[in-house]
């Protein structure tokens, strides 16, 4: 048998050395290497150098690393609870943490397991937010039942999702002393029964300008006049005047239920995305995501998650760029600043940069 | 092992985590700062920029644990932030340092080269040296191997990930990740072949 006809099996042979192969592909797996010298020398070869590989020497991280990280996370630790304490209406002092859990045995352990996954919580999510979109949406727009498609991919700069068009501006309000949104009686009925109104295109609050934005690759953002938004200033809650002067936004009344997971989803896309190693694409939807939503808590750290990805892309101009707006948010600005000096630094190595990135990437 | 903790996922023991339970961090890393502190060693060849590196990507992880949202596994997410701190740091080296058989065998230099240690291949020598020998000489054959061979055979040696999950780890499909992983295995098997016989005679 020739080694062109082994080809299909050579991953096969990996599994088996690794004790990994697939019940249903071991019968074939060992027939053929029952009738094939090439494939049983090569799965000999794997298990010398598998068994060879147990003797690479283990090395412990020094005491003083270790160490430090406990420390960290005790810090750390302290915050959450600290938060979780603050978000409870009470105030009453956080519970102790919970016992090591205890392994549930019997025929109910997979269904425990089942419960307790992330897959079942990514799972809940989205269940939860196209709820919230089939159940929101027609109530605000009066429109057909059908829930518009919620987490659509923009389309561009320009274009926002149909599930984050803004619902038309009079056909609802806000009651000042409450927060609440009101559907509006009759205002806005005509147009209900024509032409959908175009919708008044929110402006964005203020950015700071780009530092160093001079080069035509860079995004172009409209940035107004003016001084940029205090990064607390989405997390406070909002006199009611501003809950007034927010009727009109594109993404209606964050006091509004569950208005905050769209965004998320959405951010959540873009990481996916960067994650899979698709880093044009997560660009484009953090680009957008940031244009969108430039006052929601995640902006900055999206920021910083963009400018790893225009990093990752090569494209430093752009990354430096969206560090620099990055910076001017509090809560990211030791950050943003490090990696600005970690990446003027990458460009000090251009020849290294163009090689390993093209080993890795 | 620390009693109490057996069982609980590594998703688990941070989600307690970012409910205030500092015990739970602890387990966290108490299971995987070797192989994770390895995993960077060996990727970036320099013992004290892997402490610091080491360091780095177990902060990053108590830093951002709150955003983590478990779409992936832990050990993915670590050993990602981790390949990118090391990617980085390779990028800021303007010379890689390369070990070639007459290069020193020990950062301390004892004058001693895989050269000496093949012609030392004698009936005579010390067991014990050998296998110090040996795994001299399988540090220096992973050193040898390309980056994107060695960075899947320290993730599945060292931390006994699945090929599924190093393939989510480094970007490409798993039956690259497992063509990476036989090239790696059979570049070792022929570089240490004369030690094969010695290896399987020592202990575990």
């Amino acid at each position: 048998m020739s080694a062109a006809d082994c080809e299909r099996w050579e991953n096969h042979l990996l599994d088996l050395a690794y004790g990994e192969v697939e019940p249903r592909d071991e019968a074939d797996v060992r027939g053929h290497l029952g009738g094939c010298d090439h494939c049983r020398a090569a799965l000999a070869r794997l298990e010398r150098g598998r068994s060879l590989a147990r003797d690479l020497p283990h090395e412990e991280p020094p005491g003083e690393v270790v160490s430090a990280v406990l420390r960290a996370a005790r810090d750390k630790a302290h915050e959450f609870a600290a938060t979780r304490h603050a978000e409870r209406p009470d105030g009453s002092p956080p519970a102790p943490p919970l016992p090591p859990p205890v392994p549930v045995a019997g025929p109910w352990r997979w269904l425990v397991a089942l419960a307790t996954s992330p897959q079942f919580a990514m799972v809940s999510l989205l269940v939860l937010t196209v709820g919230v979109g089939l159940w929101w949406f027609p109530a605000v727009t009066g429109g057909p039942t059908a829930a518009p498609p919620l987490l659509a991919e923009p389309g561009g700069p320009d274009e926002r999702p149909e599930a984050l068009a803004p619902a038309e501006p009079l056909r609802f309000d806000v009651d000042p002393r409450t927060g609440r949104v009101e559907a509006r009686a009759e205002a806005g009925s005509a147009e209900r029964t024509g032409r959908p109104v175009e919708p008044a295109r929110r402006t964005p609050p203020p950015e700071p300008p780009a530092v160093g934005g001079t080069s035509p690759e860079e995004p172009v953002l409209a940035e107004p006049p003016g001084d940029p938004p205090a990064e607390d200033e989405a997390l406070a809650p909002r006199a009611p005047e501003d809950v007034v002067a927010a009727a009109g936004d594109e993404v209606a009344p964050p006091e509004m239920d569950g208005a905050a997971l769209l965004p998320a989803a959405l951010l959540e896309q873009a990481r996916a995305l960067a994650r899979a190693g698709r880093q044009r694409e997560a660009a484009a939807r953090y680009e957008a995501w940031i244009e969108r939503h430039p006052a929601v808590a995640e902006a900055p750290r999206a920021m910083l998650e963009l400018a790893d990805t225009y990093r990752r892309l090569g494209q430093l101009d752009r990354a430096r760029s969206w560090l620099d707006r990055a910076a001017e948010h509090r809560s990211v600005e030791r950050e943003a600043r490090r990696e600005r000096v970690r990446l003027d630094t990458i460009e000090a190595a251009p020849a290294r940069a163009d090689r390993t990135s093209a080993t890795f990437e | 092992m620390k009693p109490g903790w057996d069982g609980t996922s590594d998703e688990e023991l941070l989600r307690r985590f970012s409910e205030g339970d500092a015990r739970a961090f602890e387990e966290l890393v108490r299971r995987h700062q070797r192989p994770l502190h390895n995993f960077v060693l060996r990727s970036v060849r320099d013992p004290e920029r892997a402490a610091e590196l080491t360091q780095e990507t177990l902060l990053r992880v108590v830093q951002r644990s709150g955003e983590f949202l478990g779409a992936s596994k832990v050990t993915t997410w670590m050993y990602t932030i981790a390949r990118n701190l090391c990617i980085d740091h390779g990028r800021r080296m303007l010379v890689r340092r390369h070990r070639s058989l007459d290069a020193p065998l020990k950062a301390e230099g004892d004058g001693s080269t895989l050269l000496d240690g093949v012609a030392a291949d004698t009936p005579a020598a010390d067991r014990r040296a050998m296998g110090q020998l040996l795994r001299e000489r399988l540090v220096a054959a992973v050193d040898e191997l390309p980056d994107e061979q060695r960075e899947v055979f320290l993730l599945r040696e060292l931390e006994h990930l699945p090929f599924r999950d190093i393939a989510e780890i480094v970007g490409v499909p798993e039956n690259t990740v497992k063509s990476r992983m036989r090239y790696a295995l059979e570049r070792l098997q022929r570089a240490l072949a004369d030690f094969e016989d010695f290896a399987k005679e020592l202990p575990g």
